[in-house]
Formats: C-alpha cells, structure tokens, sequence
C-alpha cells in the first residue's frame, strides 16, 4: 500500500518556518516527500532549516507578513517555481500580559501577525494562479483560542479569530477546491514556550506542565496533524479544528 | 532610565499615584500587586530595560526598593 501520508507531488508554504512548529512542520512534509517553500524573518534560521530538509528542490523565501501590500507579489514570486498544494500558516506571536500592561500598539502588532496576515494569505491564495485544485490550508491556532487563561486575552483573540476566519473560508473555498482547517495546540516545547518560560517561576511552570494530562507536547506532534490536514487522506476534511493538546481542554 | 521613571512605571501597574510609591512601601500594602502585576512587572522591565527579572528573586520582593535592588545595576549603567 502506497504511504497515505504521501505528499509526493505536493508544493506546500509553511509560514513561521524558521521555528518551532513551522520548522518541524517543513521537515516532516520533506520526509513525506514534498516540496517545500519555508517563509520567516530571520533569514540565517531559514537557511538552517533549509539545510535541514530532506530531499531537493526547496526553496527560502524570507518575508516580513506585516507587509500587507505586498502578499499578492510575494506569492507571484513563490509560484514562478511551481503552484502550491498547500499552505501552511504557523507565523505567529505569544504575548502572555494582563491587559492593564497590553498597549493597544503591542495588541495590533500581534493582531497583525496572528490574524491579519493569515487573512490576507488566505485572500491572495485563493487566487488562481496560487493554488492547484484540492489545496489545502492549515492555520495553527491555539487551545487558547477556546480556552481562558488570565494574560492571555490578546493573544486568545487572535487565535480564536483564526477560527471563525476557517470556518467561514471552508464554506467559501468550496468552488475554488481548497480545504481549509485549523490545528489547536496545547503548550509545546519550542522556542516559543522556552522564551515564555524564562518569565516564570518554577511553580508555575509545573502548572503548566500538569495541566496537560499527557505531558507538554513536542513540536512534531502537530506537524503530523498538519500533514495529515494537508494529506489527500484528509480529502472529507474542511472547516474542522484539530485540537492537539495532551488533554488539556478535555479536562 | 532613572529611579522615578522606574517608580512611574511601578505606579502605572500598580495603578496609583506616584506619589504613593516609595522606598519603604510594602508591596502588600498595594491591592494590585497581585500574580497579574507580577506578570507585568517582569514584562515591564522587559522591555523597557531588555532584562529579564529572576521570577525566584521578585517572589521573594518585600517593598518597592526590593524592585528597585533588582534592577539597580540596570539602570544604573
């Protein structure tokens, strides 16, 4: 039986590659056998995660998502190489504060980063020269985005955000062939969660630890959820949230 | 960044006036300091003086110089 996670022929984009979930994310699909365009800020992380692909033929193309005028070239300039199969949007901010200490300029930055960026994307992939028939887009959103922790309100926003954003695109892109989910992670260990941690006691980040029943949750734990999404296997699959947390919002 | 900009951004998490901020002032004495102020203290000198606060060391913070012996060398450079 041919591997069903075969994504052998497939072109995906994964935003956020240069870590974290986004790196393992591009890794994984290597291994399936895609090719994979990888997008970030920090252009020396992405050439690291570029050698750390298997196979050939993939591709850096370094972008700041805040530029929102120009997605459309950007995405016209990445399919030069080929129409893509997917995408994947895991480009996002972590902003753990009680709202007295939010300013509205560090709330619409992570507005930005989280949630605008991801709708514009999902605006210019739709367009016909982006996307090959039955593409498929994962946004990774957040058990925070169905969940309430003190501290997290921005950031819950923008990941709920991402929710309804699919919801409403899986019903849209129907005619257009795209499928469209979202992956909700629990705490994972990553950079992301290291960097958090450094503001923490110990007391609280065992907390943490023990709310999810399984244990934290490693990188590639969603990476393969988000291969599936992306997968042909996951062809019945649009308008759903994944959620991937160790048991975390279930208790 | 000098003492009293230091103690202004304590007065503004703490939510009073500067005036009600100084040395001897217990940090219990303040209702907001609280797990959330804690939160935003560290991030407040996060980013105002790109130095992460030993979460141990404001644990065991008693008044407003404690915060100030924290970050002292800090500012002062």
């Amino acid at each position: 039986m041919k591997n069903p996670l075969s994504m052998k022929g497939k072109c995906i984009l994964i935003t956020g590659a240069s870590s974290g979930i986004g790196r393992s994310c591009a890794q994984i699909l290597s291994q399936l056998g895609a090719i994979v365009r990888i997008s970030g800020r920090n252009q020396n992380r992405l050439k690291e995660c570029l050698a750390s692909l298997t196979g050939i033929g993939h591709l850096a193309f370094p972008y700041s998502l805040e530029n929102f005028e120009g997605i459309d070239l950007w995405l016209d300039s990445i399919v030069n190489e080929g129409k893509l199969d997917g995408l994947v949007h895991c480009a996002g901010k972590l902003l753990v504060r009680p709202i007295k200490a939010i300013s509205i300029a560090d709330y619409k930055s992570l507005m930005n980063v989280n949630i605008d960026s991801a709708f514009i994307l999902a605006k210019s992939f739709r367009r016909r020269n982006i996307h090959n028939p039955n593409a498929s887009i994962v946004f990774v959103s957040s058990v925070a985005g169905i969940t309430g922790q003190a501290c997290h309100s921005a950031y819950s926003t923008s990941k709920a955000a991402l929710l309804g954003l699919s919801k409403s695109l899986a019903a849209e892109f129907i005619s257009d062939k795209i499928r469209v989910n979202c992956v909700l992670p629990g705490y994972v260990r990553s950079e992301m969660y290291d960097e958090m941690s450094r503001t923490l006691t110990s007391d609280q980040i065992e907390s943490i630890e023990h709310s999810h029943p399984l244990g934290l949750g490693k990188v590639e734990d969603v990476a393969f959820a988000i291969s599936y999404l992306l997968s042909d296997i996951a062809r019945w699959v649009t308008g759903s949230n994944l959620i991937i947390d160790g048991g975390y919002s279930a208790v | 960044m000098t003492k009293l900009e230091f103690y202004k951004g304590i007065a503004k998490i703490l939510e009073v006036e500067i005036e009600q901020v100084s040395d001897d002032v217990a940090l219990s004495d303040f209702e907001e300091w609280n797990s959330l102020s804690v939160i935003a203290f560290i991030a407040y000198v996060d980013e105002q003086l790109k130095f992460v606060v030993s979460p141990k060391e404001l644990a065991e913070s008693k008044t407003v110089h404690d915060l100030y012996l924290l970050v002292k060398s800090e500012i002062e450079r």
